[in-house]
């Protein structure tokens, strides 16, 4: 095998080398270990590694392929999953000293399919205290780092998987996304991360923080593993009633190099002004530009309602502390100080004001869908600046500082379709002048996660962002625990 | 809906079944963030806002009509 080395190949590679024999499963399981034990004490892209056990079912893998047995989609191919999804056996921490040794006794839905279908569970990828403790120090190998600038954010919640990708450190991911917390790390780190339709995939088993935005979904090196991973995870689950019952498409079918007839539609709020950094701007029109080359029709589209529904979000917060009440109440300074500030506050809004809030959240979704019409997708920046240094959340203190909080929560870009339970997903389009990944999100109405991926897929087949890689340079770190 | 004390947020939040209280700086900061989007949330305006009923997503299909 030439080119490039094993680990930094697309998992639709890998599998299709695995199947043909050309690659053992252990061979690739032992590189990407190799991978984390020389890279994941900086990092911190896991927080558990399950090494026996995962070489252990690539030799099983391998058996099985030599007895000519059926395999599926993912034979072979090993995953991380963010810490939020319950894995049997092995423990499940939420990135919370408050499961620290909390282990399921079975799988969630994801983690079981994604295992009937071959794949081989690496590890346990770190995350923010719950999913939403951003800002504060991570409980688990604090800090994660993004894996093109290690002083640079990461972003979260689904950190490691971002990392971990990345940095070759597993053939795909699974994360989940409630504001944004798969696509904001997917694009720092330059990778793809999609975000489905609510009701696409189930949420069984996973740890949940806002039942009605909560998404798990692919975050890949490639479209193509972002579809192939996509459509093993999709689908209808009698353990999550609110799944859908639609057919899973081969999500894959729709890819083609041309896309005239194509219409595509960039929002100008989210797109246009000073909020988003010219350099993302640039690097966002440009892949715009090469879309027209591609034979897509483009214009702008108008989403007014975006620049208000900031306030309106606090209806995660409101689903987060019926979650979290009790273990509040019990394990209060175990929860770190974000995680218990901003869930109480968002727990303690009279119901008059969290009424309103799902009215303004129902009056957007309306809006948002209406902007549709006429078009196929929906595109803006993923993240509206370039990606800074690590940094913590300072305390608010006074009520200005609480008022200058609020309005800076707009809609911002990853909001809108978590608000309105539509999918998005996102894919390296160029780089900054600090060599960090720049992203541009896909927007579809609801179950067109093949309109998205098929636009996505020709643009990526046209370029060769997705094929670059960060130059790792390790270093010393907190030791992460390791399950072996 | 004046802003809410400090005191008047203890309150609610042993009412919300926090029967330990608060720290003190979660207990600020709270307050402060309560206020806001109170604020944030009363001040928006929209003609049409009365006419959405407050469901937080769009039922499925399959569900809305009863079936599984």
């Amino acid at each position: 095998m030439g080119g490039e080395p094993l680990i930094e190949r697309s998992a639709t590679e890998l599998a299709a080398l695995i199947k043909a024999r050309q690659l053992s499963a252990v061979e690739l399981t032992q590189a990407y270990l190799d991978r984390i034990d020389r890279f994941n004490g900086y990092l911190s892209a896991y927080i558990t590694v399950c090494r026996d056990e995962a070489l252990a079912a690539a030799a099983e893998a391998d058996a099985r392929l030599a007895r000519g047995e059926e395999t599926g989609p993912l034979h072979g191919l090993p995953f991380g999953v963010k810490d939020q999804f319950d894995t049997q056996g092995v423990r499940t921490t939420v990135g919370s000293r408050v499961y620290a040794d909390r282990v399921p006794g079975r799988d969630s839905t994801v983690v079981a399919r994604i295992k009937a279908a071959g794949g081989i569970l690496i590890g346990k990828h770190n995350m923010t205290e719950f999913a939403c403790g951003m800002g504060d120090p991570y409980v688990y190998g604090d800090p994660p780092r993004n894996a093109w600038d290690h002083d640079r954010d990461p972003f979260s919640s689904s950190t490691g998987s971002g990392i971990a990708v990345a940095a070759s450190m597993c053939a795909l991911a699974v994360g989940e996304d409630t504001g944004g917390s798969i696509r904001a790390p997917a694009s720092a780190n330059g990778i793809v991360g999609l975000r489905p339709t609510w009701g696409r995939v189930s949420r069984h088993g996973m740890f949940p923080l806002s039942w009605s935005m909560d998404a798990a979904g692919p975050m890949t090196r490639s479209v193509a593993d972002a579809a192939l991973l996509l459509g093993v995870i999709a689908g209808s689950d009698a353990a999550d009633p609110q799944t859908s019952k639609r057919p899973v498409p081969d999500y894959g079918a729709g890819f083609r190099a041309d896309l005239s007839g194509r219409r595509i539609g960039v929002i100008a709020e989210l797109t246009d002004g000073d909020a988003v950094h010219e350099e993302v701007r640039t690097a966002v029109l440009r892949a715009v530009q090469r879309l027209v080359e591609l034979g897509a029709s483009v214009d702008t589209v108008s989403v007014p309602l975006l620049n208000e529904i900031g306030p309106a979000t606090v209806v995660w917060g409101s689903d987060a502390f019926y979650v979290h009440r009790d273990g509040l109440r019990d394990h209060y300074f175990d929860y770190g100080p974000t995680v218990r500030r901003r869930v109480i506050a968002a727990g303690l809004l009279p119901v008059h004001l969290h009424q309103k809030a799902m009215r303004i959240r129902a009056l957007f979704r309306d809006q948002w869908v209406r902007a549709f019409d006429g078009f196929d997708v929906l595109i803006s920046p993923t993240l509206s600046k370039p990606v800074g240094p690590i940094s913590y959340a300072e305390p608010i203190r006074t009520a200005a500082a609480a008022a200058a909080r609020m309005a800076g929560t707009g809609g911002g870009t990853t909001i809108p379709a978590a608000f309105a339970g539509t999918p998005a997903m996102t894919l390296p389009c160029g780089f900054d002048s600090h060599n960090l990944p720049v992203g541009l999100q896909i927007m579809g109405r609801r179950f067109q996660e093949d309109q998205i991926l098929s636009v996505g897929w020709a643009y990526e087949n046209s370029t060769d962002w997705h094929r670059r890689r960060p130059q790792l340079t390790g270093g010393a770190g907190p030791a992460v625990a390791d399950r072996r | 809906m004046a802003d809410l004390t400090q005191q008047e947020v203890l309150v609610l939040a042993r009412a919300a079944g926090l029967q330990g209280g608060l720290d003190a700086d979660d207990l600020t900061e709270i307050t402060h963030t309560l206020n806001a989007a109170a604020r944030a949330l009363e001040a928006f305006s929209h003609p049409d806002l009365a006419a959405y009923e407050p469901v937080p997503f769009t039922a499925l299909d399959e569900v809305a009509d009863g079936g599984r």
